[in-house]
């Protein structure tokens, strides 16, 4: 084990926070069809919150930090928060639409040393992508924000959520980012909204349609007895060493997993981490493979992406299955018998 | 050549961070992991850019039962590794 894997199990241990995202604001110009935000524009961290935040986060451990939103650029001050997270050390990456990145805020992002963008990608057609994220031009621009930070060498990844309308292109968005220099990220999982709302979950592709779909398309290939390994996820490391911060300052074991610990405008994140954790940080930390029991001796499960976040969303619990996690699953495995011959 | 009348700083831009009692150092762009040993956490805290070689070994022998001449060949041996890795300017 390198290194940096050893760090990353050390702060796993510890229940030290490695990496976090940080929702800067929920404001967004898409309104994209598969959205699971559930949008809160009222009273925003401040810049100077933020930065008394990065400091515990500082003094925490932390490392690695994902700005999110909404969209980030939203944020008239969002220069100001990033360079304030530069101050101490953070590696940052942005998740962006990419639809307000300009030549001035590519620039600022070279110049603050964000090491990383990854950017929505619905479709690999103007039609396609705009429709889908509901913004007339979405794909032109798009594509100009990843050519001018490619232009400064800032990492991008192109992430999809397939969907219905978008499954066939996955082929020729892969062939777009080659051409733009970006990495592919497909992902099959289309997550109810946050509040447990299923409308984005109309877009979720049938088992029919997953099964036709080249595996090495989506989350990089799903090849069991490569990158799957250990196949689903069980106990993740969500209110471990990963955690979520709201544009409110509330602060959640991860992104998906939308279950309050704690406020960072009531308590300081020692106290919502270490010393006085919530019941449910508690649940998480000792929660054991073998105790999401439906899941742990599957024979789907080298074939599943099971998402301890999603499956929480979904059921309200962290140790059911997941019924799109199943869903998904046997699509791919259909889908994988059928190209090896072994299909009926 | 480090001495003790040298006062040595952490470059800028690096990511410090202590886990466990250890200090961890990754360079900015995080190419490079450094995870130092007690006595090497204790020197690095020490490193301000105020505090000479010599104040660090103070320091070293005041928290540490160690014999000053040893003190001070880690010491500086260990500010020569940091400045060859490019951490620290003195």
């Amino acid at each position: 084990m390198d290194l940096h894997s050893q760090l990353i199990e050390k702060y796993r241990a510890l229940n030290k926070i490695h990496s976090l995202m940080i929702e800067v604001t929920h404001r967004c110009p898409c309104s994209c069809v598969h959205c699971f935000q559930v949008r809160n524009n009222e009273n925003e961290l401040t810049l100077a919150e933020f930065s008394d935040i990065f400091g515990q986060l500082r003094d925490e451990g932390a490392i690695n930090i994902g700005i999110t939103g909404g969209e980030p650029f939203a944020r008239g001050d969002l220069a100001a928060v990033i360079e304030s997270a530069r101050k101490h050390g953070f590696f940052l990456s942005i998740l962006t639409t990419g639809l307000m990145i300009g030549r001035a805020e590519a620039d600022m992002l070279e110049k603050l040393r964000v090491y990383s963008a990854e950017i929505s990608l619905l479709g690999a057609t103007p039609e396609t992508h705009d429709t889908l994220m509901n913004v007339p031009g979405a794909f032109d621009r798009m594509t100009r924000a990843v050519s001018l930070l490619r232009e400064r060498r800032i990492n991008v990844a192109l992430k999809t959520t397939v969907m219905r309308q978008n499954y066939r292109e996955l082929q020729d968005m892969k062939a777009l980012c080659a051409r733009l220099g970006a990495t592919f990220q497909a992902n099959l999982t289309v997550s109810p909204r946050l509040d447990g709302e299923r409308t984005p979950q109309d877009f979720l592709l049938t088992g029919e349609e997953i099964a036709a779909i080249d595996p090495e398309l989506i989350n990089g290939g799903l090849i069991p007895g490569e990158d799957m390994k250990g196949g689903a996820v069980l106990s993740c490391n969500a209110g471990k060493n990963s955690a979520a911060i709201s544009p409110q300052g509330d602060v959640y074991p991860c992104i998906l997993m939308r279950k309050k610990v704690g406020s960072l405008r009531e308590r300081s994140l020692r106290d919502i981490w270490h010393d006085s954790p919530a019941p449910f940080l508690e649940e998480l930390r000792t929660l054991k493979p073998e105790d999401v029991a439906d899941c742990s001796k599957c024979g789907m499960r080298a074939y599943c992406r099971r998402c301890p976040g999603v499956t929480y969303i979904e059921t309200g619990s962290l140790t059911a299955k997941s019924p799109t996690a199943c869903h998904c699953a046997a699509g791919i495995a259909a889908g994988i018998r059928g190209r090896s011959g072994q299909g009926d | 050549m480090i001495g003790l009348k040298s006062v040595p700083s952490p470059i800028g831009g690096l990511c410090i961070r202590e886990l466990g009692g250890a200090v961890i150092i990754i360079t900015e762009t995080g190419d490079e992991l450094h995870s130092l040993d007690e006595t090497g956490s204790f020197i690095w805290r020490n490193i301000d850019g105020t505090l000479s070689a010599g104040d660090i070994v103070d320091r070293l022998c005041a928290e540490y039962d160690v014999e000053r001449s040893r003190a001070e060949t880690d010491t500086l041996m260990f500010l020569e590794t940091l400045e060859d890795k490019n951490l620290i300017t003195v």
